[in-house]
């Protein structure tokens, strides 16, 4: 049992080497093991920031709040400790790293993660059973780290990554964005496994509520203007297909 | 699916594994120096004195010192070239430019004075010779090759491997036929300046339809401060021949700068083949200005294989003249330029004969404020009918205070050509680091990886030994790139 | 070897002659022909190279381009005024054969565009709207005077619209047919709402003497392949095509341009991007025959980070006066970070005759790109290729086409209906045997 814990969590996005603008003004949220918390919101309100500070860009600077996982301080980690500690960020734009093999890239990976190399048989059954529920192209592994891959791909080789590597919580930042119908089945089906084959907590941040027909929340947070403005269930998501988010980006401008 | 691992990427990572010594070796490795007796007394500055007396102390034919003279008239007169890195700190009058370091070529390496031998041990020159690894080993220290030894099974088949100096000695009828007939005595200053000053370097004939299947490998050392090394070499191929030669080059440390200005003149003949591979290493306080030139007849390949990793300043782009039909030329050039470097290279190409083809790859990696330049020539002759060349040249920017620039020259005076020409930059994004740490790899590990990436397609291209040791400049390069 | 010491070549025994010890030590020693004892003559071109062949690409942070030509600049406005008479000394006209646009730039384009018929899905939504709908130059403002021209004298507007989450796997069909060559103009509106997915083909044939503007509203999420086929009559048809892609975030857009028929067709893609993360994918395939003119000019304008471009565009002439250009512009603005695109254009001269003009650019004005490059290539059969397939026992002909078609096809597959392909395929047959004679 994992809890990751984001209280009172403010952040700035790092403009050049002078200039900051505030984007998260306050983020309380916390998330249990085997729990699927949806962030909904706007364009801009700050929510794929939410993932990325978590995770540790540099771009952005935590200004004030925690962020734990089970206990430990999150945020006096680096971007590769915080992995190593269990979390995972799937990526709204993976970027291609030329001349790595997607095969030596998740070896060292796995390698990374667990402390030591994955034992060679298994591992190769393992990578070669994801990549077909996954309904990749084998031979995707022998090609470069994103080099090449469609937007559906990229998104694929980040669930892929994400039931290969285990972590106790994944960080999903629009990952249904660019997917067509059948490539949001597979994805979704890919991060169900995954939660339910290691119990993981899953924050999924999304601007439409597509993806959550097939990966079902227990909770539906609102987020606006770099906080949760309005929190519930399910049916919070089906109301703001409706709706819009207007009402919520007329009550921030407002304030 | 199979095979989902790939057996090649583990290779290197392995071995690296198994090898611990291999690691954490300081920044520039070879920066040791031997005590310096004989520099210490040689003496520096350049006058026809100064040339004369090279010329007698190598007990030369009077034809040679003529060429000699002829090009330090050459020297005299041209220009300091502007066009590339900045020259203006060698002082030609500061230099040594003859240091004899040992009285007698050695046969073995026990025979070698203390010092040098454990240079050469160091880097392990003699290892690569007792595990077969080359074919022949030539060794320079300072002025002149202190070691040399070939195969016995190749001096049978009648290869000769040897010192240019001795072999102008022992086969005067190859140098009157070929000596400045790729590069001429006045071609530019710097190769005026190696004709008038040379000392050193290969000579290789590889008789007619003889494969050197194992490469013949050189090694040139630069002991003394302010040194000055101009080695000269010489390689015929002739026909239906195949050999591959390897030099690596090293240097100490010192305050001030030397200079090496090599000439190495390349007759590769009718459907012969020659692949010249440097692995460029000196320390960065030596002027590297070569000028390295093949004439390729009928079907005949010619591939340079550059990489340039050390120097504080290098200009040198390897050259191949087609002159027979289906002549070819081919070039992979690597160059990484660290803090202080300046790496101007690439490659010429000149299409004199139909249905000649030709071909760059360059690679240049760019960081701590290093400024990496690709500059190349292809040209199309009157006459080259159906010639064809492709050039692809990339750069990679590790951070933002690095600088790449690309100076492609294309000049075609013919019809019926076939070009293309592709060039990239790119920068190790804030993004690709953060997308590998975000998976657990730790930073530096990640940065290694994005570059080994990128010079993946060169390196694999390499013999095996150079391919880890590339990889393992790499990663000693990457140490300390990040905070 | 010769061991001839003198090394004399034949004829070359002049006064300069210099013999030491019977070594040659003059001019006649040198090997490469036009070579001198004072060195390669191309040492001193580089050394006075002029500046303007070098290409620098240093990319320091928020360097910006000194101002001048770059596309960043161009005008672009709803207002035929704003565009000057042209000359043909424009910098986007100077390969464009004015007389032969037949007043496209000039005149009034009063008469009855080319008629419009939609097909293949009843998924779509058709309207034929005015010129005060909302989407009417929602997606793009001209940049030249003959898109300006056209927008000048358009009555009304068909739009096309694929609704929200619509997956369409048949291929739509619209057929755009002239018959008669009075000067038009004429506007299309194709509306891909988010995560809609769809494929339309847009056929052009007939005769016409037309002037378009054609926009294509790409949602977000959505992925859009549009087809554009220009398969007129050769004879009297003059084509000029402004097409404005606009893209949401994490939209796709595929955009095939065929150019085979007409006199003279010009077609000029744009595409520009509003959110993150969109993909665009630009091909083209032209088979410019004897006194055709067929220009296509690009534009991709990356103003949001992480878009993806690629242009692949190919050419095939033949005949007489068959002029073929292509100009690729690619500007990556300072706010697009992440920017990966890559242009190509490959060019095959079948014979004797034909002109092809190939001008890609591209200017970039922030350094923190994934990657950017382009290729450009002009040349004729490959005769290692022909050599192979000849020693094969295929005759010379036929080798030919097949060297052709291996080149040209790879474009038509980019279409995925393989009923249209087949029908490409055979008129691209048609045009290689139209040469064989």
């Amino acid at each position: 049992m994992s809890t990751l814990e984001i209280k009172d969590l403010q952040a700035s996005v790092l403009l050049d080497d002078e200039n900051s603008k505030q984007i998260l003004k306050g983020v309380n949220i916390t998330i249990n093991s085997g729990e699927v918390h949806a962030i909904m919101g706007p364009n801009g309100s700050g929510k794929s920031t939410l993932a990325s500070t978590i995770a540790g860009h540099p771009k952005f600077r935590v200004d004030s709040g925690s962020v734990t996982l089970d206990g430990e301080n999150v945020l006096d980690m680096s971007v590769d400790e915080r992995a190593r500690a269990g979390l995972f960020l799937a990526m709204q734009y993976p970027v291609e790293i030329p001349g790595v093999t997607t095969s030596n890239f998740l070896r060292s990976a796995k390698t990374a993660v667990d402390g030591e190399a994955p034992s060679l048989r298994t591992w190769t059954k393992d990578v070669k059973a994801v990549a077909e529920q996954l309904k990749m192209d084998p031979a995707m592994i022998q090609r470069n780290v994103n080099e090449g891959f469609s937007g559906g791909e990229k998104k694929r080789m980040e669930i892929m990554q994400l039931e290969l590597l285990k972590p106790k919580m994944a960080l999903l930042d629009e990952t249904d964005s660019g997917l067509d119908v059948d490539a949001l089945r597979v994805v979704s089906e890919g991060v169900n496994r995954a939660k339910e084959s290691n119990d993981m907590g899953v924050m999924l941040i999304t601007h439409y509520n597509r993806i959550l027909r097939y990966i079902k929340p227990d909770y539906v947070h609102v987020f606006n203007d770099g906080r949760i403005v309005e929190q519930g269930g399910p049916e919070l998501a089906v109301k703001l297909e409706e709706e819009g988010y207007d009402k919520y980006v007329a009550a921030a401008a407002g304030r | 699916m199979t095979d989902v691992t790939n057996a090649n990427d583990t290779v290197i990572s392995d071995i690296l594994e198994k090898n611990p010594e291999l690691e954490g070796i300081g920044n520039y490795e070879y920066g040791w120096a031997d005590p310096d007796v004989a520099g210490a007394s040689a003496r520096r500055g350049l006058n026809e004195d100064v040339v004369r007396d090279i010329s007698a102390k190598k007990n030369e034919p009077e034809w040679m010192l003529n060429m000699r003279l002829k090009a330090l008239k050459f020297f005299d007169r041209k220009p300091m070239p502007t066009w590339g890195a900045d020259l203006s700190d060698i002082d030609f009058d500061n230099i040594k430019y003859f240091v004899r370091a040992s009285e007698k070529q050695a046969q073995s390496w026990e025979d070698l004075p203390g010092d040098i031998r454990d240079t050469y041990e160091k880097l392990g020159i003699p290892e690569a010779e007792r595990s077969r690894l080359v074919a022949g080993v030539a060794a320079q220290y300072e002025s002149e090759v202190v070691y040399h030894q070939i195969r016995e099974d190749l001096e049978e088949q009648g290869v000769i491997f040897m010192d240019t100096d001795t072999a102008l000695r022992e086969h005067p009828e190859f140098f009157e036929e070929y000596f400045g007939t790729v590069i001429p005595v006045g071609d530019n200053k710097f190769g005026a300046l190696n004709t008038a000053v040379w000392s050193g370097g290969s000579f290789v004939y590889v008789p007619k339809g003889v494969h050197v299947e194992i490469p013949l490998q050189a090694y040139f050392r630069i002991n003394t401060e302010n040194m000055g090394q101009f080695e000269r070499t010489l390689i015929i191929a002739d026909e239906d021949s195949y050999v591959h030669y390897i030099e690596g080059c090293t240097a100490p440390i010192y305050k001030t700068d030397s200079l090496h200005s090599a000439v190495v003149e390349i007759v590769v003949k009718k459907n012969a083949r020659v692949r010249y591979t440097t692995i460029q290493n000196w320390s960065n306080n030596v002027y590297n200005l070569v000028t390295k030139r093949a004439i390729a007849h009928e079907g005949a390949t010619m591939e340079w294989i550059d990489g340039n990793i050390g120097s504080k300043v290098t200009q040198k782009y390897p050259a191949v003249y087609m002159t027979g039909e289906h002549a070819k030329g081919e070039t992979l050039s690597i160059a990484f330029a660290g803090e202080g470097q300046h790496q101007d290279t690439g490659s010429k190409m000149v299409h004199i004969a139909p249905n000649t083809s030709s071909s760059i790859v360059s690679k240049s990696v760019a960081r701590n404020g290093g400024r990496s330049a690709y500059r190349g020539l292809v040209q199309v002759r009157e006459g080259a009918k159906n010639a064809k060349s492709n050039v692809v040249c990339d750069a990679l920017l590790v951070d933002t205070v690095s600088r790449s620039d690309t100076y492609p020259y294309v000049d075609i005076r013919e019809d019926d050509v076939s070009m293309g020409h592709e060039a990239t930059v790119s920068r190790v994004s804030e993004e690709q680091l953060f997308y590998l740490m975000q998976r657990g790899i730790a930073e530096e590990e990640a940065m290694a990886m994005i570059v080994r990436g990128f010079v993946e397609p060169i390196a694999r291209e390499l013999p095996m030994e150079y391919a880890l040791e590339l990889n393992r400049l790499i990663e000693l390069q990457m140490e300390g790139s990040v905070g | 070897m010769s061991n001839t010491a003198t090394n004399t070549a034949p004829g070359t025994t002049t006064a300069e002659e210099d013999l030491v010890e019977g070594v040659r030590t003059d001019e006649a020693r040198i090997a490469i022909p036009g070579m001198t004892q004072e060195g390669e003559k191309l040492a001193t071109e580089h050394s006075t190279a002029t500046d303007e062949r070098e290409v620098e690409v240093a990319l320091p942070k928020g360097a910006k381009k000194p101002a001048g030509n770059s596309r960043a600049e161009r005008t672009a406005s709803y207002d035929l005024a704003d565009f000057p008479e042209l000359t043909g000394r424009e910098e986007d006209f100077r390969f464009t054969p004015l007389k032969r646009l037949k007043g496209l730039h000039s005149d009034e384009l009063t008469a009855e565009a080319p008629a419009v018929t939609v097909s293949g899905s009843d998924l779509v939504r058709v309207e034929t709207v005015g010129r005060d709908d909302a989407r009417v130059g929602s997606a793009g403002i001209p940049e030249d005077r003959l898109s300006a021209n056209a927008w000048a004298h358009f009555r009304e507007a068909t739009v096309i619209t694929v609704p929200r989450e619509a997956e369409i796997a048949d291929t739509v069909l619209v057929e755009i047919k002239g018959s008669h060559t009075d000067p038009a103009a004429q506007h299309l509106i194709v509306d891909a709402q988010a995560f809609s997915k769809a494929r339309i083909v847009l056929h052009h044939s007939g005769t016409a003497v037309v002037s378009q503007n054609i926009e294509f509203l790409v949602g977000d999420s959505a992925n859009l392949t549009v087809v554009t086929l220009q398969e007129w009559q050769d004879q009297g048809t003059a084509h000029a095509s402004a097409q404005h892609g606009k893209l949401g975030r994490d939209a796709r857009f595929k955009h095939v341009s065929v150019n085979l028929g007409g006199d003279t067709v010009r077609v000029t893609p744009a595409v520009r991007y509003t959110g993150p993360g969109a993909e665009v994918e630009m091909y083209g395939l032209t088979f410019v025959d004897d006194d055709q003119h067929l220009e296509s000019r690009l534009f991709v304008d990356h103003s949001q980070p992480n878009c993806v471009s690629r242009v692949t565009y190919k050419s095939a002439l033949q005949g007489r006066g068959a002029h073929g250009v292509w100009v690729g512009d690619v500007l990556i603005r300072p706010e697009a970070e992440g920017t990966d695109t890559y242009e190509l254009n490959r060019n095959l001269i079948l014979n004797d005759g034909p002109r092809m003009d190939s001008i890609p650019n591209l200017e970039i004005e922030t350094g923190l790109i994934a990657g950017a490059g382009h290729a450009s290539t002009t040349g004729q059969l490959d005769s290692e290729h022909l050599y192979y397939l000849m020693s094969r026992g295929i005759p010379e002909v036929e080798a030919r086409r097949l060297v052709v078609r291996g080149f040209l096809f790879e474009i038509l597959q980019q279409i995925e209906d393989e009923g249209i392909e087949a029908r490409l395929r055979d008129v691209v047959e048609a045009e290689l045997s139209n040469a064989d004679h």
